[in-house]
C-alpha cells in the first residue's frame, strides 16, 4: 500500500497545480465588446472598365460598428484591407491573373476631434475629416480599382472578379501585443464575394 | 527531463520577445503554437516529475538502497522550493489585481480627461483666432482685390497684406496670435499669392487639391494642418466671393503653432489615448499576466523539482554506491572501485572507501598467502602426524600414551589387539580406571621408579591378566618432556612375548625331549635286552617261587622298558617334527579315511563326517594332517568312555580362502582355566597321558601357517577347528 506520506505529497502537488487553474476564472480574459462581432460585408461590388483597363467598384457595409468606434476614440488604428483578385477560368484550379491590396487606415485625434484616413499602400497620403460619415465614406467606398490592363485579357472568356475585405487592429503601445491578440483579437475578414463577366 | 527543461526555457524566452513584440496578428498563430508546446513541454516536464515519484515511492517502499535517503532529500528539496514559490506567486497575484487597480483610478482618469480639454480648447482657440484672422482678411479682400471682371489684383493683395503681420512677434492689434502664411488659390489650384515666413529652410506642403475642391464647393471655412519641422502649420481656409457671391478664389491663412507646444499637446493626446488603450484592454492584461505569472511559477515549480531530483541523486547516487559496494563487499567481491566525480566530501568518501577496498583487497591476500602456508604446514604436519600414526597403528608393539594427569591420550592398533580392548574404550579414560586393583599397584610402584629414574625410562617385563589370558609383555614407560624439560605424560611402548614364549617354551620342550631321547633311550635297549637275556638264561633254572618273582620282575623291566622307550619315542617325534611337505589334499578324504580306523576300533562311539560340496584341495602335508587329526580323535575318544559322538565337519570360507576342519566331542569339555595351558607340552589331564598330543598338533598347524581354535561343543563338550589357507 501506498504510505499516508506518499498521498500527502501526491495531494500536494495537485493542490499546487490546481491552485492557479482556480484563479483564472476571476478575470475576465477577453474584451467584452468584442464579443459583439461585426458582420462585414462588400456591397455594390461591380466591375467596368476604362478605355484601356478593368475597373472595379466596391463598398464594406458595418465596417465600423460601435466597439470599432471605441477603439478608434481610444487612439488605436484600424487597418481595412481589401484583396481583389482576378481568375481566369482553368481546369480545376482557376488561374490568378491580378491580385492587388488596397489599404486604408481610420485613425482618431482626441485632441482636434478628427479623423484620418490614410490611403495606400501604393500613393500613401492622408485626409482629415471632421466626421465620421465621412471618414467612413472615404474608408469603405472604393472606387476606380484598376485591376489589369485590357490589353492583357484575352477576349472570349469569362473572369472572375472577387474581393473580400479584412478589418484589423494596426497598432498600439501596449505590452503584451501578442499575447492581447489571443484575448481580444476583435478583427474579422468577409467572405469572398465574385462577380463573372465575359470579355 | 533536462532537455525539456531547456526547452521550456527557451520557448518562454521566445515567447517573451513574441508577447512584447508588436507584431501583427499573422504572429498570432506562432505564439499560440509556441504556448501549446510550451504547455505540452510543462505536461512533460510534470510526467517526469510524477514518474520520478512514483518511481520513488515504489522503491521507498521495496526498500532499495538510498530510496529512503532520496525521498527525505526531494521532498526537503521540494519543500524548501515550493513554499517560496508559492507564497511569492500568490503575492504576485493579488498585487498584480491591486497595481492594475490603481492604473484605472477614477482620479487618474478625470485627470486626464482634464488635460485633453485643456489642451483641445487651446487648440480649438487657436484655431478660432485664425479663422476670425481669416474672415477678416477675406472680407477685406473680397472688397478691395476682386476686379469688376472676377480676376484678382495681385497688387492690391499684397499691398493690403500688413507687411507687419509676417514678422515674427508682431500681431495684429485685438488679435493674440499672428499668421506666418497667407496664400490665395483660385478654382484651378494656381497659387494666385503667397507668402510664406516660417524659421526653417523647408517650404510646407501645397493644400491638396481636394481639400481646396471642399471650399469651391461651398465649404465656408476648413482646417488644414500639416506637422512640419519647427511645429504644426495650422491653415484656416475660407472662400473669396466676388460681387456675386460667388467664389472666386481660396484664402489659406496659416499659423505655426511652435515646437515645444505641439509636443506637449501631443503628449496629453497619447497619454489619453494610452490610457484609454489600457482601460479598453485592463482584462487581457491582467489574463496575459496572470498566464505568465502562471506559467513562469509552474516553470519554477517543476524545474526545482527536478533540481531537487537531481540534488537527490546527485547525493544519494554515491551513498547508493558505497552502500552497494559494502554489500558487493561484505559477498567477498573486492574485485572493483568506485568512479570518483568531482572534488566534494561524497567524492572523497569514494576515494577512501576505493582506498579502503584495496587495502581490504591486499590484507585479504596476504592473509589467503598466509592461510595457503599455514594450509600447506599443516598438510605437512597433517601428513607427518598421518605418517606417526601409520607408524604407531603398523609396528607390532603396543603404544599407550597418558598425560599428565593419568588420562590415556593415545592407543594404537597393536596395543588394543594385545590388550584385546578397543581404543574408544580407553582414550580419554584414565588409566588408573582401566586397571584392576593389584596393576593399580604395580603401576603405582612403576610410575615411582620411573620418576627416580635419571634417564626417565624404564622397561619391566610385565605379565597381565586380560580377560582369563595371561599376557606377557616386555613393557617400556618413558616419561615425555617438552622443550623446558616439563613433564607432558608418560608413553609406555610394549611387546606381547606371549607367543614368544610359548615358542621359547616349546623349543626348550623339544631340545629336552631331544635329550631325553638321546639320553635314555640308549641304555634302554641293554636294559630291556639284559632282562630278555636273563629272562632266558635264568628263568628255567630257579625254582617255582624264585622264578614266579622272577618272571613277574623280568616282565616287569621288559614291559616298563618298553613303555619308556614308547615314551620316548614320542619325545623323539615331537622333538624331531619334520618339516612338512606340502601338497594338494583332499581334507574330506583324509578324515573318512582316518575315522574308518576309529570306527572300527570304538564301536560305542559314534563318528560322523560332515562336509561342504566342492571343497578345493588345500597344499597341506597329509601325514601330518593325520597324525594331527588322530591326535584329536584320540582325546576326544579318551574323554568319552562311556561312548559318545564325535563329528568331523570341513568347511570352505570362500571370503578369506581359508577351509576348516573341525573336531567336536561331546565328553565333559575343556575347564577355563586348562585352556591357556593346552598346547603346552607335557600338560595333559588324562591319566597315562604324555602331554604332547596337543602341543603336536599345535606344532603341526603352526608349520602350515594355520591356526587352532578351541571353544566349547554346544551343548557339551569341546571343539577344536584347524584353520589352513588354501594356498
Amino acid at each position: 500500500m501506498i504510505s499516508s506520506k506518499s498521498i500527502l505529497l501526491i495531494a500536494f502537488l495537485f493542490v499546487l497545480i490546481l491552485t492557479p487553474c482556480s484563479l483564472f476564472p476571476r478575470i475576465e480574459t477577453t474584451v467584452a465588446l468584442a464579443e459583439d462581432r461585426p458582420d462585414l460585408k462588400i456591397y455594390d461590388f461591380t466591375v467596368s472598365n476604362s478605355r484601356d483597363k478593368l475597373l472595379a467598384y466596391f463598398s464594406l457595409k458595418n465596417g465600423c460598428p460601435p466597439y470599432v468606434q471605441i477603439v478608434l476614440k481610444s487612439g488605436i488604428t484600424v487597418r481595412y484591407i481589401y484583396e481583389v483578385e482576378l481568375q481566369a477560368p482553368r481546369f480545376l484550379i482557376k488561374k490568378s491573373l491580378s491580385r492587388r491590396f488596397i489599404l486604408r487606415t481610420l485613425t482618431y485625434d482626441n485632441l482636434r476631434e478628427e479623423y484620418r484616413v490614410s490611403f495606400g499602400p501604393d500613393a500613401l497620403r492622408v485626409v482629415s475629416i471632421r466626421t465620421l460619415e465621412e471618414a467612413r465614406r472615404l474608408a469603405f467606398e472604393i472606387n476606380d480599382v484598376s485591376i489589369i490592363s485590357l490589353s492583357a485579357l484575352p477576349r472570349g472568356k469569362i473572369y472572375t472578379l472577387r474581393v473580400r475585405a479584412k478589418m484589423e487592429e494596426a497598432t498600439s503601445f501596449l505590452p503584451f501585443r501578442g499575447l492581447l491578440d489571443l484575448f481580444s483579437s476583435w478583427g474579422c475578414q468577409t467572405e469572398w464575394y465574385e462577380v463573372r463577366f465575359n470579355y | 527531463m533536462i532537455a525539456a527543461g531547456i526547452l521550456i526555457a527557451l520557448l518562454s524566452l521566445a515567447e517573451y520577445h513574441l508577447i512584447f513584440s508588436p507584431l501583427s496578428t499573422s504572429n498570432n498563430v506562432l505564439i499560440f503554437a509556441v504556448i501549446n508546446l510550451n504547455i505540452l513541454l510543462i505536461l512533460l516536464l510534470g510526467f517526469l516529475v510524477v514518474r520520478n515519484l512514483v518511481k520513488l515511492i515504489f522503491e521507498d517502499r521495496k526498500n532499495l538502497l538510498g530510496a529512503k535517503l532520496r525521498t527525505k532529500l526531494v521532498i526537503a528539496f521540494v519543500t524548501l522550493s515550493l513554499i517560496p514559490t508559492i507564497v511569492l506567486f500568490l503575492v504576485s497575484f493579488q498585487f498584480l489585481r491591486t497595481s492594475i487597480g490603481y492604473w484605472f483610478n477614477i482620479k487618474v482618469e478625470r485627470s486626464l480627461d482634464n488635460a485633453l480639454t485643456i489642451g483641445r480648447t487651446y487648440y480649438e482657440s487657436q484655431v478660432t483666432e485664425l479663422q476670425h484672422m481669416s474672415q477678416e482678411m477675406e472680407r477685406r479682400l473680397s472688397l478691395r482685390c476682386i476686379e469688376e471682371d472676377d480676376t484678382i489684383n495681385r497688387i492690391c493683395i499684397e499691398q493690403l497684406v500688413n507687411p507687419t503681420l509676417l514678422v515674427p512677434g508682431a500681431q495684429d492689434p485685438g488679435s493674440t496670435i499672428h499668421f506666418n502664411s497667407i496664400e490665395v488659390i483660385d478654382s484651378s489650384h494656381k497659387e494666385l499669392f503667397a507668402k510664406i515666413w516660417l524659421p526653417f529652410v523647408d517650404m510646407p506642403p501645397s493644400i491638396p487639391g481636394s481639400v481646396l475642391n471642399k471650399i469651391f464647393e461651398g465649404k465656408d471655412s476648413l482646417v488644414y494642418s500639416v506637422s512640419l519641422e519647427g511645429g504644426e502649420l495650422i491653415r484656416v481656409l475660407c472662400p473669396l466671393r466676388n460681387a456675386d457671391d460667388s467664389i472666386q478664389a481660396v484664402l489659406a491663412l496659416g499659423h505655426l503653432m511652435p515646437q515645444d507646444i505641439s509636443y506637449l499637446l501631443d503628449n496629453i493626446r497619447s497619454g489619453y489615448e494610452d490610457y484609454r488603450q489600457l482601460r479598453l484592454f485592463q482584462n487581457p492584461i491582467k489574463g496575459s499576466l496572470l498566464i505568465t505569472l502562471c506559467l513562469i511559477t509552474l516553470l519554477i515549480i517543476f524545474v526545482s523539482i527536478w533540481f531537487g531530483f537531481r540534488l537527490a541523486k546527485s547525493i544519494t547516487e554515491p551513498v547508493q554506491m558505497l552502500a552497494e559496494a559494502t554489500h558487493r563487499i561484505a559477498l567477498g567481491d573486492l574485485d572493483f572501485s568506485l568512479e570518483a566525480k568531482g572534488k566534494d566530501e561524497l567524492s572523497s568518501l569514494v576515494r577512501a572507501f576505493n582506498i579502503m577496498t584495496q587495502d581490504i583487497k591486499e590484507a585479504r591476500r596476504r592473509t589467503e598467502e598466509t592461510s595457503r602456508q599455514l594450509r600447506k604446514s599443516y598438510g605437512e604436519l597433517e601428513q607427518r602426524r598421518r605418517y606417526i600414526e601409520i607408524i604407531l597403528q603398523n609396528i607390532t608393539a603396543g603404544v599407550i600414551s597418558i598425560d599428565r594427569q593419568g588420562f590415556v591420550t593415545l592407543m594404537n592398533k597393536s596395543a588394543s589387539s594385545i590388550l584385546d580392548m578397543s581404543s574408544a574404550q580407553v582414550i580419554g579414560k584414565p588409566y588408573l580406571q582401566l586397571l584392576t586393583k593389584d596393576q593399580a599397584k604395580e603401576f603405582e610402584e612403576l610410575r615411582q621408579e620411573l620418576s627416580l629414574s635419571p634417564k626417565g625410562t624404564l622397561q619391566r617385563p610385565i605379565r597381565m591378566e586380560i580377560k582369563e589370558k595371561t599376557l606377557s609383555l616386555l613393557a617400556s614407560f618413558t616419561i615425555l618432556r617438552d622443550q623446558d624439560e616439563r613433564s607432558l605424560g608418560v608413553v609406555i611402548v610394549f611387546d606381547d612375548l606371549t607367543e614368544l614364549e610359548k615358542i621359547q617354551r616349546l623349543a626348550a620342550w623339544r631340545e629336552v625331549a631331544r635329550r631325553i631321547a638321546h639320553e635314555v633311550k640308549n641304555p634302554l635297549t641293554p636294559i630291556q635286552l639284559s632282562a630278555q637275556r636273563l629272562r632266558k638264561k635264568y628263568l628255567d633254572k630257579l625254582d617255582d617261587k624264585a622264578r614266579v618273582v622272577f618272571d613277574k620282575c623280568t616282565n616287569t623291566i621288559i614291559s616298563q622298558a618298553k613303555e619308556l622307550k614308547h615314551l620316548v619315542d614320542e619325545f623323539s617325534n615331537f622333538a624331531r617334527m619334520p618339516a612338512p611337505r606340502l601338497r594338494p589334499t583332499r581334507l574330506d578324504d583324509l578324515a573318512d579315511d582316518v575315522l574308518a580306523i576309529y570306527r572300527t576300533g570304538h564301536p560305542k562311539v559314534e563318528f560322523k563326517l560332515g562336509m561342504q560340496e566342492g571343497l578345493p584341495d588345500a597344499l597341506l602335508d597329509p601325514d601330518q594332517i593325520k597324525r594331527a587329526l588322530i591326535n584329536l580323535l584320540d582325546n576326544a575318544v579318551a574323554s568319552m568312555p562311556d561312548g559318545g559322538k564325535i563329528i568331523i565337519q570341513i568347511t570352505y570360507n570362500t571370503d578369506v580362502n581359508e577351509i576348516c576342519l573341525s573336531v567336536s566331542d561331546t565328553g565333559p569339555g575343556i575347564s577355563p582355566e586348562d585352556l591357556s595351558r593346552l598346547f603346552e607340552p607335557y600338560f595333559s589331564k588324562r591319566k597315562g597321558g604324555t602331554g604332547l598330543g596337543l602341543a603336536i598338533v599345535n606344532s603341526i598347524v603352526a608349520d602350515h601357517n594355520g591356526r587352532i581354535l578351541v571353544e566349547d561343543n554346544i551343548p557339551n563338550g569341546a571343539r577344536f577347528v584347524l584353520i589352513f589357507p588354501i594356498n
